[in-house]
């Protein structure tokens, strides 16, 4: 039996404890929704069930992952992963009050960090060309209700 | 009404003008991103959903079709020409499609791909109008318990055509079915499953989860690997010769008559029939070594396959009510959208939007045709502008069309969060389309079972004691049995494996 490090690099042991936590979620997410019975399902009946077999099904693989020796095999690359969520929630984050040209500003700033081929002297360039491209096409061609600058 | 009545019918509807100009734009959408490697039918349709709302829903779905179609053709341009291929379904056509470039026919293996694809276009129009109205016949005889009933065939059907691990594509549907029922259900008034999310009361955003699952993790893991620039090779003469033509005629017959059936079987679509065309002529031609090198059958029959595969995926979806793969979960969402509920009642409810749809498939193959041809070169153009600009245009496309469908921040929030999970999946063999499937047909599946329950007072027998319902799960279960089995295991792993 490997050691917690070296369970921790195999594919199936990690899928199997993935799973478990997404079961483990739809579980919360459950909570004390009402049952109900065969006949008369409550709210909670499908939802509860799928939530265990997704809890059963990960607890066998995470089991089954003991004897299964594959490691995984592509790293974990943080940066374009970080970057490019944080580029989509920033979007978000400013684009209800901020309006769509500071928005789409700041996510491209940040996406611009996302990987070694971005060209940092083009990244002033493509902010405003998509920025007048966004407030042109979306919000006046296509009357999107989103604010051009902040309100 | 007859078969000729229903096609004048959906030629007067998709010949309107509003229809005609958003058919060709919605090919002229799916060519180019087609061509452009790195992003997939998928993400663009439910990237460019929101662009569709304000049109009337015929228009609507006409264009959402074409970007489909659009793409498989843009798909088959790119990879011809630099052997890259700009959609999954082409990949088989770079075997000899790039051959036939570098052998200084680039234009003749462009040509056959356009002619095939537009005879196996008209043959899976005809097909779905001729078979289309019979099989909502039958789904209308449909109750609760056969409906369920045929939602597990749908979903055992993607589990066995799913490229990873049986298990982990069983988890993943079971997984999108309970993504699927959070929100408001149909018989309480409260919201479930939202953890008290406002945001989340009339369910997850669909579109917030497919751009999140095929855009933003492509465009994560796109950015963790190198995307290397292939230089174009030059088109000479367009035109095929008469002994290329003749050498294709057959496999365009074949290419379109397997991708026909392989496309209406859930799971499979376009991906399965390309490849199994492919390999079809391969074993038939009585040179079976020339494949690989350029042989024109081998660009001939999976590009007529995989376009008729891409059509007749289109029937269970509007006949069944049952999505086939994500790019038709995708359609079904949008249907939704406009207030259709995907079903056998499509036909009879929405007699001109069902013909109108099938009609502008053909018109849209048509348009690719005579459109295509001509613009290659500006297509080849497109292909060079570098990724590191075209990234940060496709997260905005993304973030904008998520967040207009209900102008709701959170929306954008859960499609970072959706790919994140796609991420992880990615990293540890998930499949991203059993979710989306299980996500789509989830609450319908929910709904029928309860109602079957109901019913039957709460005896699970009732779905094995209805004959058509036993028959399905019957079919499914002996598709999971044979899964399973060594042998079928180690075949499905190589067949799988090419994709």
């Amino acid at each position: 039996m490997p050691n917690l490090a070296g369970l921790l690099r195999r594919t199936e042991f990690l899928s199997g404890l993935f799973i478990l936590i997404l079961g483990g979620v739809c579980h919360l997410a459950v909570g004390d929704l009402e049952i109900g019975t065969a006949q008369e399902m409550g709210p909670g009946y499908v939802p509860l069930a799928l939530a265990w077999l997704i809890l059963l099904t990960g607890a066998a693989m995470t089991f089954g992952g003991l004897w299964d020796g594959r490691e995984v095999q592509e790293a974990v690359h943080w940066r374009p992963l970080v970057a490019i969520s944080g580029a989509v929630v920033i979007f978000g984050l400013l684009v209800d009050r901020y309006g769509i040209v500071l928005a789409v500003v700041a996510a491209t700033l940040v996406a611009s960090f996302a990987s070694p081929i971005t060209r940092h002297r083009e990244t002033p360039a493509l902010c405003a060309v998509l920025a007048l491209f966004g407030a042109l096409a979306f919000v006046k061609g296509l009357g999107l209700a989103i604010p051009i600058w902040p309100r | 009404m007859d078969l000729a009545q229903n096609i004048s019918l959906g030629l007067g509807v998709a010949a309107g003008f509003d229809n005609l100009l958003f058919c060709f734009l919605g090919v002229l959408l799916g060519t180019l991103i087609g061509v452009l490697p790195g992003i997939g039918a998928v993400a663009t349709m439910a990237m460019l959903l929101p662009l569709t709302f304000h049109l009337a829903p015929t228009t609507s779905l006409i264009m959402l079709a074409g970007i489909y179609y659009g793409a498989q053709y843009g798909g088959s341009t790119t990879a011809i020409l630099v052997n890259l291929p700009g959609e999954a379904n082409s990949v088989a056509t770079t075997l000899d499609g790039y051959a036939m470039a570098r052998r200084g026919r680039a234009g003749a293996a462009l040509a056959i791909a356009a002619i095939a694809s537009f005879f196996a276009g008209t043959v899976s129009t005809v097909l779905i109008a001729q078979f289309g109205p019979a099989m909502a016949a039958l789904a209308l005889k449909f109750g609760p318990v056969e409906y369920f009933s045929l939602m597990v065939l749908g979903l055992v059907c993607s589990m066995v055509l799913a490229t990873g691990a049986l298990h982990k594509a069983a988890v993943m549907i079971l997984f999108g079915i309970f993504l699927g029922l959070a929100g408001t259900d149909a018989n309480s008034p409260m919201p479930r499953l939202t953890f008290g999310i406002d945001a989340m009361a009339d369910g997850m955003s669909f579109v917030a989860i497919a751009v999140g699952l095929f855009g933003l993790t492509e465009i994560i893991l796109n950015l963790e690997r190198d995307l290397t620039r292939v230089a174009a090779i030059p088109l000479r003469d367009l035109f095929p010769t008469r002994a290329e033509l003749s050498e294709s005629a057959m496999p365009i017959v074949r290419g379109t008559f397997l991708g026909s059936i392989l496309g209406v079987l859930p799971g499979g679509g376009a991906l399965l029939a390309s490849f199994g065309a492919y390999a079809l002529e391969k074993k038939l031609s009585r040179t079976p070594d020339r494949f690989g090198k350029g042989a024109i059958a081998g660009v001939a029959a999976p590009e007529a396959a995989n376009n008729a595969g891409a059509q007749t995926s289109f029937i269970p979806l509007l006949t069944l009510g049952v999505p086939s793969n994500a790019i038709m979960a995708v359609m079904a969402g949008a249907m939704t959208i406009q207030g259709i509920i995907p079903g056998p009642q499509v036909m009879t409810e929405h007699a001109p939007l069902f013909w109108g749809m099938i009609a502008s498939m053909w018109i849209g193959n048509l348009m690719l045709l005579v459109l295509n041809l001509p613009l290659v070169g500006l297509w080849v153009k497109l292909l060079q502008v570098p990724y590191r600009l075209m990234f940060p245009a496709i997260l905005f496309f993304s973030a904008i069309g998520v967040y207009s469908i209900a102008n709701q921040a959170f929306d954008v929030y859960l499609a970072v969060g959706a790919g994140v999970l796609g991420y992880v999946m990615a990293k540890l063999g998930f499949e991203p389309t059993p979710l989306v499937l299980g996500f789509i047909l989830g609450p319908m599946m929910e709904e029928n079972f309860k109602r079957a329950m109901l019913l039957a007072g709460g005896d699970p027998a009732t779905f094995i004691d209805r004959p058509i319902s036993a028959g399905l799960l019957l079919v499914s279960a002996a598709l999971l049995a044979v899964m399973v089995l060594p042998s079928v295991k180690r075949t499905r792993a190589v067949a799988l494996r090419e994709e």
